[in-house]
């Protein structure tokens, strides 16, 4: 298999990571991998991956740079500033191939919080329990460094027969925006919180600095409860809303920890997680109740997205033989 | 749909869960058993009973004290069919057994080692000799391995009364942190924040995340903790407590 050594030349904060580390919950590993599920998929679409290939997650409050010394087929997704290849502006959401010793620079975005670049082939990363999902509680994962060398084989792309780095494909448009509404669902110690759901739609909540891959902090108006009992420890999903001693509340990411004791008076709704991931420390939102019919159709519309955007990409990549025939062309 | 009530279909009354939702993809689901044990018991068999069924859409269960959490994702798995699966679960979960065997722990005690050891036996009115007594005497019940990073969490009715919370949580607790709450423990495996109180330190690694399995103790097993010198902890190497299993 044909393999390339891309030059992570400015990494600012990002990592190599996944779609989650499943199945070892009853070992206590918590399931990580992309944070913004609906944007890493797309990014491994874009290329003709499969939606679980290994991506580099960027924090795109800081300048990202990477040279290619072979053309790849890559893509960028997600929340992203400006893109430049060799000093030429790129759009994102779209297949890209670049030429030899080609110097993709991606500056910082002014909202949403994690871009996601995928390349054509697999990119190398550390993979643990059959996922290279970064975990930085366990220190498992590849965190990229400024000059980093970052393997990705089966690489090999023919140039396009219309000669353009360019296709015709956009994934959906993403809105970031420094104010996010979030859909809400009660919780299971909601009757514990009276009032709760009464006006939260118009609360506006601060996003505080203590936020990071495990939950975002919300700070604001703090929910009195009405009893004082401690929870036991119990598994918690992604999205929960948790109330901890300390006042505020943590609205839990993938990388949250496995089980905790804190109440939880309402769940951040799947068709939001994406959304959710996105959101900046300084930024505001507000908790929407929603129901579980709602947050399906949202989920669907999402996936229904996605799906179409692959029948695209197979159709482009197969007329115009960007794959080379010693390739597989969907890993 | 709100709070249901879902029974084993052979009739058995003993085996009957509460299902409350979990937001929209998740599921917290309790067994109604009065007996403490037969709820830890149930919530286990039942994650084992639903591993072993290896559903499409099903993207975490995780077993705790008393009650089972299952993730899924509503798109590739409806709420219905997961309780269909859950009660066909009930019928079949009480055939597994769950291996049970005796890990000893060794551990410091006290000082810079367990600083809360002192808050421990003033608030049981007791020496700091007797709690260690009494918490060595103990046979805990490793309930299952969570948070943070695969920590045993155990329970065991040592001191008859619950430990109280911190309540001024620390900000980070060294790994092999020996800590109680309530009538539970846990040894930390990495350095985190925590309200438990810190009654000990043990040399021994409770996760591998250098090799699999990354965690060695099983749901069942039963810890008892051993009293060492701070001259046997620092000649003790600090191996992953599965290389002496």
């Amino acid at each position: 298999m044909t393999s390339v050594e891309i030059n992570i030349r400015e990494a600012g904060v990002s990592v190599v990571t996944d779609l989650g580390r499943y199945g070892f919950t009853d070992q206590g590993l918590q399931v990580n991998g992309a944070a913004d599920q609906f944007s890493a998929m797309a990014a491994n679409i874009l290329v003709g991956n499969g939606e679980g290939s290994p991506v580099i997650e960027l924090t795109s409050i800081l300048p990202f740079e990477m040279c290619t010394p072979e053309p790849v087929l890559f893509s960028i997704t997600g929340s992203t500033g400006d893109i430049t290849i060799d000093g030429i502006n790129f759009t994102s959401r779209t297949p890209i191939v670049t030429w030899p010793d080609a110097c993709i620079r991606i500056e910082p975005a002014q909202a949403g919080l994690r871009g996601y670049i995928a390349i054509h082939g697999r990119i190398e990363g550390d993979e643990y329990m059959g996922s290279c999902a970064y975990d930085s509680l366990i220190n498992r994962g590849c965190k990229l460094a400024d000059d980093q060398r970052l393997r990705v084989d089966g690489h090999c792309v023919q140039a396009p027969p219309h000669m353009t780095p360019c296709f015709p494909i956009r994934a959906p448009r993403e809105l970031y925006s420094r104010h996010t509404p979030l859909g809400i669902m009660p919780g299971p110690e909601l009757h514990e919180y009276p009032g709760f759901f009464d006006n939260i739609s118009s609360q506006m909540r601060t996003v505080g600095a203590q936020s990071d891959h495990a939950g975002i902090r919300l700070e604001g108006t703090d929910a009195p409860r009405s009893r004082t009992s401690e929870i036991l420890s119990r598994g918690v999903p992604v999205g929960a809303i948790e109330v901890p001693p300390a006042g505020g509340m943590i609205a839990l990411l993938r990388g949250r920890p496995l089980t905790a004791g804190y109440p939880v008076p309402a769940v951040v709704a799947r068709g939001w997680h994406s959304q959710l991931a996105q959101i900046r420390p300084g930024d505001t939102v507000s908790l929407i109740p929603t129901t579980p019919a709602q947050s399906i159709c949202v989920a669907q519309r999402r996936r229904d997205e996605l799906d179409i955007l692959r029948k695209k990409c197979s159709t482009a990549f197969a007329a115009s033989r960007l794959f080379s025939p010693r390739t597989t062309s969907m890993i | 749909m709100k709070e249901i009530v879902l029974s084993d279909p052979s009739g058995s009354a003993a085996r009957t869960v509460h299902v409350r939702p979990f937001g929209d993809s998740a599921l917290l689901v309790h067994p109604s058993d009065d007996d403490k044990e037969s709820r830890w018991r149930m919530a286990h068999a039942l994650a084992a009973s639903l591993r072993k069924a290896n559903l499409v859409g099903v993207e975490g269960i995780t077993p705790t004290f008393e009650s089972l959490t299952i993730e899924y994702d509503p798109l590739r798995l409806d709420v219905f069919s997961l309780c269909e699966s859950l009660t066909e679960a009930l019928s079949t979960a009480g055939n597994i057994a769950i291996e049970e065997r005796l890990v000893e722990i060794p551990l410091v005690y006290g000082g810079d080692f367990g600083p809360d050891l002192t808050s421990v036996a003033g608030h049981l009115g007791i020496s700091e000799n007797d709690v260690i007594e009494k918490h060595c005497a103990t046979m805990w019940r490793l309930a299952f391995n969570g948070a943070p990073a695969g920590a045993p969490m155990h329970e065991g009715d040592a001191f008859g009364t619950p430990i109280p919370r911190m309540s001024h949580p620390r900000v980070k607790i060294p790994a092999g942190s020996v800590a109680v709450s309530g009538h539970q423990g846990t040894i930390y495996t990495i350095p985190a924040p925590g309200g438990w109180r810190l009654i000990g330190t043990t040399p021994l690694r409770m996760n591998n995340p250098s090799g699999q399995p990354f965690v060695a103790l099983t749901p069942g097993d039963t810890l008892r903790f051993v009293p060492i010198s701070v001259d046997e902890f620092h000649r003790t190497e600090p191996v992953f407590i599965g290389e002496l299993l």
